[in-house]
């Protein structure tokens, strides 16, 4: 018996799927994408701060620029102007605030003197910065007068210290005194005494 | 060969970063500190810009007499002939001749025993003279004196009385001029 023939389209083993596997990222591929990435960023990176370096070198040549106009626009004549008058300013009040007026010792002299007593030498002087010394030679009429006088100068503020010393009785029977005392400085300030410091008139000029 | 292009990416990566990018991010580094410090001195300019505007304006309301004034009060210079001249025209409105000029030093600090520079803007010199009068007369020229306008400080005066009522007054002075 003829054997059959099989048609049948049917394949009888069962079809194999041939399925590929799915295609894997090639890892070539993938070290060039990223080398190239960090490529670029090199190059952006140089093109960005080699434009920032000039901007900055232009921005700073700018600032300089302007800073040395600025150094112009101070007139250095017209600072050394300001400069040495506020000096002078400054000098001025210094030496205004220790002014001292020697009227005030004479003002003083002339107050307190008592009309048995007379002076006939005086001697102002200051030895040493800050102690003004007082020395007079005079006569009173007796002891007692030489006293009272001793007394009355106990009683100034300017006059200060008073010490009276080789009192002896002289061959026209008046008595002959030396005297010296500390004359207070601070109560021989001009602003302490006078009102209108600078309105001395200019024609009292020095 | 597959590698030949990333490390070429890489080397030419690695060259630009230190062989550029670097030495140039420590230049820019470099010169943005310039540019700060350019910055705070333009910022301190027109500080200094404002209070020197200000100083004019307050400078420009001075009357012109009283800077003069104020010149004849602390000169810039010593100007000691002037000072003589000036004195003995004081003296002679009370009918007095200044006599027996003299110019020493100021040797307060040296008294003071002081060491190092004077920190003070102002120099000084006394200067000694003898004037003739009567003591009213004198009086008077003293008070002219404290009130000159150039500054003078009386530092030392004696005299002796006499019968004739006229006597010779030895002054000491001191005058001051603004340091150069």
């Amino acid at each position: 018996m003829q054997e059959r023939v099989k048609t049948s389209f049917i394949p009888k083993a069962s079809l194999k799927i041939e399925r590929r596997a799915a295609p894997k990222g090639d890892p070539i591929a993938l070290v060039n994408l990223i080398t190239g990435v960090v490529l670029l960023v090199a190059v952006v990176a140089s093109v960005g701060i080699f434009l920032f370096e000039r901007f900055t070198i232009q921005a700073i040549a700018n600032k300089e620029a302007s800073l040395e106009r600025s150094r112009g626009a101070f007139e250095p004549a017209t600072i050394k102007e300001l400069s040495r008058l506020d000096a002078r300013i400054e000098a001025g009040k210094t030496l205004l605030a220790g002014h001292t007026a020697l009227s005030a010792v004479f003002d003083d002299l002339e107050k307190r003197t008592l009309s048995s007593v007379r002076f006939n030498n005086f001697s102002y002087s200051i030895p040493s910065p800050g102690r003004v010394v007082l020395t007079m030679k005079g006569q009173a009429t007796s002891f007692n007068a030489v006293a009272l006088q001793s007394e009355e100068f106990s009683k100034s503020s300017v006059i200060t210290d008073p010490i009276f010393s080789n009192v002896n009785i002289n061959a026209n029977g008046a008595i002959d005194f030396d005297f010296t005392a500390v004359v207070d400085s601070a109560r021989t300030r001009y602003f302490a005494q006078s009102a209108q410091p600078l309105s001395a008139p200019d024609t009292t000029t020095p | 060969m597959k590698l030949f292009t990333p490390v070429l990416f890489l080397v030419l990566a690695g060259a630009l970063f230190w062989g550029f990018i670097d030495p140039s991010y420590v230049r820019v580094k470099d010169l943005r500190a310039q540019e700060a410090e350019f910055d705070q001195a333009l910022n301190r300019s027109r500080e200094l810009q404002s209070v020197r505007d200000q100083l004019l304006a307050r400078y420009n309301a001075f009357p012109q007499s009283n800077l003069q004034r104020l010149e004849r009060l602390i000169p810039d210079h010593i100007d000691n002939v002037r000072l003589i001249l000036d004195l003995d025209a004081m003296a002679s409105k009370y009918g007095m001749r200044v006599r027996n000029v003299s110019i020493q030093a100021d040797q307060s600090r040296v008294q003071q025993g002081a060491l190092g520079g004077d920190e003070k803007p102002f120099e000084s010199v006394i200067l000694s003279f003898t004037v003739s009068g009567t003591y009213d007369t004198f009086r008077q020229f003293l008070t002219d004196l404290e009130r000159s306008l150039r500054l003078v400080d009386t530092v030392s005066l004696s005299f002796t009385t006499n019968e004739a009522g006229l006597y010779n007054y030895t002054v000491g002075i001191q005058t001051y001029w603004l340091k150069p």
